[in-house]
C-alpha cells in the first residue's frame, strides 16, 4: 500500500488499520475485521464471509481561519454478523463492542484520541477522534444476520494549498 | 353446492405433488409426521438501513392445518429443500398467513 498522501487518507488507512484487529483470534467477539471495506456499500451473498465491515465516509464540515481548514469528517463503520436466531441482542452488542474497543484502544490498554500518523505528527488533531451515534439494527423475520453502526468523526487540520496536508 | 370436499382433495393432491415428507415438532409437543410444501424463496437484503448488507434468502413453507393445528414460533421442522442435503433441521421464526386448509410460516435453520 503506497504512504498516505494526506491527512484524510492517513487518518482512514489507521482506522482500517485498527478495525483489522477484530478477529476471535485476537480476542474479540467477531472476525469482523477480517473483511473490512472502505468507501463502497457491500452487498454479501451466501457464499461471502459471514462477518464484515464496511467504512462510510460521510462529508465533512470545515472552518476556514486564515491558511489553515479545519475539517470534521464523520466515518460510520457498518458491520454485518450472523446470529443464532434466540440471540440477536448478544450478537449486536458484541460487534459494537468490539468496533468500540478496535477504535478507541491502543494494545497497551491506553485510550487513543487521535488517528493516524503523517510526517511525524498524528493526522488528526491530537484529540481529533470523536464519537458519535451507535445504531443497532435489528434482525428481520427470516433472517440470521444483525448489524451496528458506530459513528466516529476525525476533526484534522489542512493548510490550504498544501493537498490535503 | 358444498365445494368443501373438493378443497380438500385439492389440498390433499397440493401436499402430495408439491411436498416433502417432514417432522413438525411445535414446542412441548409430540413430533406430527405430515408433508409441507417449500414456496419459493424471496432474496432480501439485510440488515435494513445499513451500508453493510447481506442478500439472503428468505425462506418459507406451507404446512397444513388438519394435521398441524398449531405452529407456534420456535417450531422445529425436520426436513431437507429440494435437492438439498442440508440443513436438515429449521425453526419456525415467524407466521406469514394463516389460509383456511394451511399456515404459511418463515423458517430460519437451525445452526
Amino acid at each position: 500500500m503506497p504512504l498516505p498522501t494526506s491527512r484524510r487518507q492517513a487518518a482512514l488507512e489507521d482506522l482500517r488499520n485498527r478495525l483489522a484487529f477484530i478477529t476471535v483470534a485476537k480476542g474479540y467477539n467477531t472476525d469482523a475485521g477480517r473483511h473490512i471495506f472502505l468507501g463502497e456499500a457491500p452487498r454479501w451473498g451466501p457464499d461471502d464471509p459471514p462477518a464484515g465491515l464496511a467504512i462510510a465516509i460521510g462529508d465533512d464540515s470545515v472552518q476556514v481561519q486564515g491558511g489553515i481548514i479545519t475539517a470534521s469528517i464523520p466515518l460510520q463503520v457498518w458491520a454485518v454478523v450472523p446470529v443464532a436466531a434466540a440471540e440477536p441482542l448478544v450478537a449486536i452488542e458484541a460487534i459494537i463492542a468490539d468496533i468500540k474497543e478496535a477504535v478507541e484502544i491502543e494494545r497497551d490498554g491506553s485510550v487513543d484520541r487521535a488517528l493516524g500518523v503523517l510526517e511525524g505528527s498524528t493526522a488528526t488533531e491530537p484529540r481529533g477522534l470523536a464519537r458519535g451515534i451507535t445504531r443497532a439494527l435489528r434482525r428481520e423475520e427470516g433472517s440470521e444476520y444483525v448489524g451496528a453502526a458506530v459513528e466516529y468523526v476525525a476533526t484534522l487540520q489542512e493548510q490550504w494549498g498544501g493537498g490535503g496536508r | 353446492m358444498d365445494l368443501g370436499g373438493l378443497r380438500a382433495l385439492v389440498r390433499d393432491l397440493n401436499f402430495q405433488a408439491h411436498g416433502v415428507p417432514a417432522t413438525v415438532i411445535p414446542p412441548d409437543e409430540e413430533p406430527i409426521q405430515t408433508r409441507v410444501v417449500w414456496l419459493t424463496p424471496s432474496t432480501e437484503i439485510v440488515p435494513a438501513g445499513s451500508d453493510a448488507r447481506r442478500a439472503e434468502a428468505r425462506r418459507t413453507m406451507g404446512i397444513r392445518r388438519d394435521e398441524v393445528p398449531a405452529v407456534p414460533r420456535g417450531t422445529l421442522v425436520d426436513v431437507t429443500e429440494h435437492g438439498q442435503t442440508a440443513p436438515d433441521e429449521w425453526r419456525v421464526d415467524a407466521m406469514e398467513k394463516v389460509e383456511a386448509d394451511h399456515f404459511r410460516v418463515v423458517v430460519v435453520p437451525v445452526s
